[in-house]
């Protein structure tokens, strides 16, 4: 009987649907409002479902009537927008051939500072240094679009806005990039800024799938925040470093007075220069932490580990000063220079199933 | 039966509002993927507690006037 009924309201769905495509196909032109109306056919269903709880039987076949048309108009919407709009905001196909769309800006640098901020949901995101006493931003729109007029089209209004302040001894840089579903199309911005060697930055950066990347800076601060994304540090040597990856992979070559490395899923790996002495906080729920630190007479390494199911390894030279428990496990240990290293590297890690694997080299 | 259908409608409408204000959000950009996936768990999550906390209740009011 279920079944009979949902092949019936199935057969209205799709005659209602080609009906609309065939005899006023210029409703697809007000989509955007969909979400909304379905929203709002939701709420009437929902209050509807509440009336059938206190009326009398006599007026719950009406009720349930008209619940079912409720219903059919939203699943008519739906269909309607999934026809007009490819699936983008559930699922990142890239549809159509790829057009690429550049913009850029270059400047001087005022003072001693340059502040980046970006977030960039889906792109790639890449911040390095550079010889020049200049700044460099240069974004790239990748439309994926069935045509080059509606990849311009869609250039057009999501050109990306480099904006540039100079307040006192800093220069900030912002790009700010517009994700706001476009149809029919995908896009994407890759997001390239080089900064001169000769200032100090402070990087704050975000990407929800995309990838971020940090090359060969001198930082006061870096803050990179990632969902399921990948953040890449190469040769930065920075005062704090705060990166967070949920599911994502943060790959790191550091040198910061102090970090803190995050993910809960996701994978960490962290190479210590070792040029200057620093506090590492490491930690990974279910992910695994693998940490290199130099091996150098000048440098001191000690361990503050916590695991509960995983393991902790380091180097069987380490001074072993507390070991406790068994499946859950917390290690202090240290390398035999560490009281007296010109350097000194503090690593406090902790992971709940995943494995801490520490080595020098 | 009459509960039982009203419940059902009520938890269509909830999953259809859901569905469309998060989508709505989502296009208009306040809202990104992650944070909409993830609020999309907690309203569904909260639902169901909800409903199965109502539910039973409904279960036991019977049985008990039965």
């Amino acid at each position: 009987m279920k079944v009979r009924e949902g092949l019936v309201e199935a057969g209205v769905v799709l005659i209602v649907v080609g009906l609309v495509l065939l005899a006023a196909p210029s409703l697809l032109e007000y989509r955007e409002f969909y979400p909304l109306v379905i929203a709002c056919l939701g709420a009437a269903v929902l209050v509807v479902g509440v009336l059938m709880l206190v009326v009398p039987k006599s007026l719950l076949l009406p009720l349930k009537m008209l619940a079912s048309g409720l219903l059919v108009l939203a699943v008519v919407l739906i269909l309607l927008s999934l026809i007009a709009i490819p699936p983008i905001p559930f699922v990142t196909l890239r549809l159509g051939y790829k057009y690429s769309f550049t913009y850029s800006k270059q400047g001087s640098v005022t003072g001693r500072i340059v502040e980046v901020r970006v977030d960039n949901s889906l792109g790639e995101t890449v911040v390095s240094a550079w010889d020049s006493d200049q700044y460099y931003v240069k974004v790239v729109l990748n439309v994926y679009a069935p045509s080059r007029e509606h990849a311009e089209r869609l250039a057009n209004v999501k050109k990306p806005e480099i904006v540039v302040e100079k307040v006192g001894e800093r220069t900030i840089i912002r790009v700010i990039l517009d994700y706001k579903v476009v149809s029919p199309a995908f896009f994407t911005y890759d997001v390239y800024i080089k900064v001169p060697k000769s200032v100090s930055s402070e990087l704050h950066l975000a990407t929800s799938t995309g990838k971020v990347s940090v090359e060969g800076l001198r930082a006061r601060d870096v803050s990179i925040h990632a969902t399921t994304g990948q953040v890449v540090l190469k040769r930065v040597a920075a005062d704090s470093v705060s990166v967070t990856a949920t599911t994502g992979e943060i790959d790191a070559e550091v040198d910061a007075r102090y970090a803190v490395l995050q993910v809960t899923t996701g994978r960490l790996s962290l190479r210590i220069l070792g040029n200057i002495s620093g506090e590492y906080a490491l930690s990974a729920t279910t992910g695994s932490i693998d940490v290199i630190a130099p091996d150098s007479p000048s440098v001191g390494v000690r361990l503050e580990a916590e695991s509960h199911v995983g393991d902790v390894d380091f180097p069987s030279s380490w001074v072993v000063i507390k070991r406790e428990g068994f499946i859950s496990t917390k290690v202090v240990a240290e390398t035999p220079n560490y009281a007296e290293a010109p350097v000194r590297l503090l690593i406090r890690a902790s992971v709940t199933t995943g494995d801490l694997d520490v080595e020098q080299g | 039966m009459a509960r039982r259908e009203a419940i059902k409608t009520i938890t269509k409408g909830y999953a259809l509002l859901v569905i469309g204000s998060l989508w709505y959000l989502l296009q208009e950009g306040i809202l990104d993927l992650g944070k909409a996936f993830a609020l999309f768990l907690v309203l569904i999550g909260a639902f169901l507690m909800i409903r199965g906390s109502i539910e039973v209740r409904g279960n036991e009011s019977e049985r008990g006037s039965s």
